[in-house]
């Protein structure tokens, strides 16, 4: 167990590489309870959510999310969440435990400014939450839930009961692989976490989900993303849309568009033996530093040392170098998204 | 018989050469090792300072050396099998074998009670 912005979580159950491949494989079970989950509610609710955020709430209806940045004005992330429309007039939240104080306070400031009547609630310490996830999830799912997942799309969520307690079934996660994220009243998520361990999820920890995101190339707030890197250089260009009429951070952002920004966030496959991790140098055969690493690991689905880092925009090579524990080592540049 | 590094390392010496690796309480709290990072032969090592890396998925371990000396021979099967490490930390997932400067160190190590009364089990 460790502390992660002041929650005691578990790295691992019975060995990283095991539950990793589990995910990727059959089904594991997450105990993220310890992200956080604010609820805007009132006439106006999804309009003025929609000025706050940088994806367009337009691409959703109800019963659907959005994954999107939470920007300062100066373009640079608050935060990354997903926004889940139970209706116009009400909206739910999912966001990072450690910025669980700083979103809840930043989408209240902006309450007076963008004039919204409503409530804005912070209702983590209800909540629990429990990611299902692997190609197996949905057999194990229909054990506890029949026949809800198969009505899901991706990035869907229905509102259903488990002993009488509210729960969002939400298709959405962090691991690439099928799946859901239930949001549960606390009361009832140790009987539905024993529930998904006899219906054939194994349980598994932080290690894993670590390892299991950068494979996918998913973004972690404080590593790839934070208030120092701006929505383009962390190649998250989808998730703003420069066509809304007006959202906090749109005028920094086109000023860094036309001028284009100075770093980009690539993917490092490493060719020489080592394994690259978060604040290692990216440098020149001088020693020279250009960039920095921002999240590495073993990737046990490839089988290869893995990274994202920040490197110059115009860097035109095939391969750079990392400087690992004193040791200037090669690695392939490519694709965020390792498979 | 075997002594011991309060940070987890074991070393048994015959005559002038240690080998050293780390105990298997250790192995247990790496979880699976992914990399060991092996140190060149001829490397020279001092007692109770890092001299090589044994890495997890999560981070990377300074081994530290529990005798002062030079590197002469590394356990070559850990590149391709760094498993080993914890399928069988204190015998065939040994580390390396130094060649100690000064055999009277040895001594001062911890022996096998004092070592798991240090790491509280």
């Amino acid at each position: 167990m460790v502390d992660f912005s002041g929650w005691l979580l578990p790295v691992q159950y019975g060995g990283i590489l095991k539950e990793h491949e589990t995910v990727r494989t059959a089904c594991g079970v997450f105990d993220t309870s310890h992200m956080g989950e604010l609820r805007v509610k009132g006439p106006g609710a999804k309009a003025f959510v929609n000025r706050v955020v940088s994806n367009n709430l337009d691409k959703i209806s109800a019963g659907q999310a959005l994954y999107s940045p939470l920007l300062t004005e100066q373009g640079t992330f608050v935060d990354d969440l997903i926004v889940y429309e139970i209706s116009e007039n009400e909206i739910f939240i999912v966001v990072n435990a450690s910025n669980i104080e700083k979103d809840f306070n930043w989408i209240l400031s902006k309450q007076k400014e963008f004039s919204f009547s409503g409530a804005v609630a912070n209702e983590s310490d209800s909540y629990s939450m429990l990611a299902v996830q692997g190609p197996k999830a949905p057999e194990v799912l229909d054990r506890i839930f029949p026949g809800e997942y198969a009505k899901l799309k991706s990035f869907s969520f229905s509102q259903l009961t488990y002993q009488g307690a509210g729960l969002f079934f939400s298709r959405t996660g962090y691991t690439g692989e099928e799946g859901v994220e239930l949001i549960v009243k606390n009361e009832v998520a140790v009987a539905l976490f024993k529930t998904l361990l006899l219906a054939g999820a194994a349980p598994c920890g932080l290690g894993a989900r670590d390892s299991l995101r950068l494979e996918k190339g998913y973004s972690l707030y404080g590593h790839e993303i934070d208030e120092t890197t701006n929505a383009f250089e962390a190649g998250l260009g989808w998730t703003v849309d420069m066509g809304k009429k007006d959202f906090v951070g749109k005028a920094a952002l086109e000023k860094i568009k036309a001028a284009k920004p100075a770093r980009k966030l690539v993917g490092l496959t490493m060719i020489d033996k080592g394994i690259p991790r978060n604040l290692y140098d990216v440098v020149k055969e001088s020693g020279e530093k250009i960039g920095y690493v921002t999240s590495g690991t073993h990737a046990p689905s490839l089988g290869e040392n893995i990274a994202l880092a920040y490197i110059p925009a115009d860097y035109a090579g095939e391969s750079i170098l990392v400087d690992i524990r004193g040791k200037k080592l090669r690695a392939k540049i490519g694709k965020r998204k390792f498979i | 018989m075997t002594k011991y590094l309060k940070s987890h390392e074991w070393v048994k010496l015959d005559g002038k050469i240690a080998t050293v690796g780390i105990t298997d309480h250790a192995q247990s709290e790496l979880s699976d090792v992914v990399f060991v990072d092996l140190p060149e032969v001829g490397k020279s090592v001092q007692k109770e300072k890092s001299f090589m890396a044994v890495e997890s998925v999560k981070a990377a371990s300074d081994i530290y050396a529990p005798m002062s000396g030079k590197i002469s021979a590394v356990n070559e099967a850990l590149r391709d099998n760094p498993e080993k490490v914890n399928q069988s930390a204190e015998t065939e997932g040994w580390l390396v074998k130094i060649e100690v400067s000064n055999p009277a160190e040895f001594d001062s190590l911890l022996t096998e009670s004092e070592y798991k009364a240090s790491s509280g089990h």
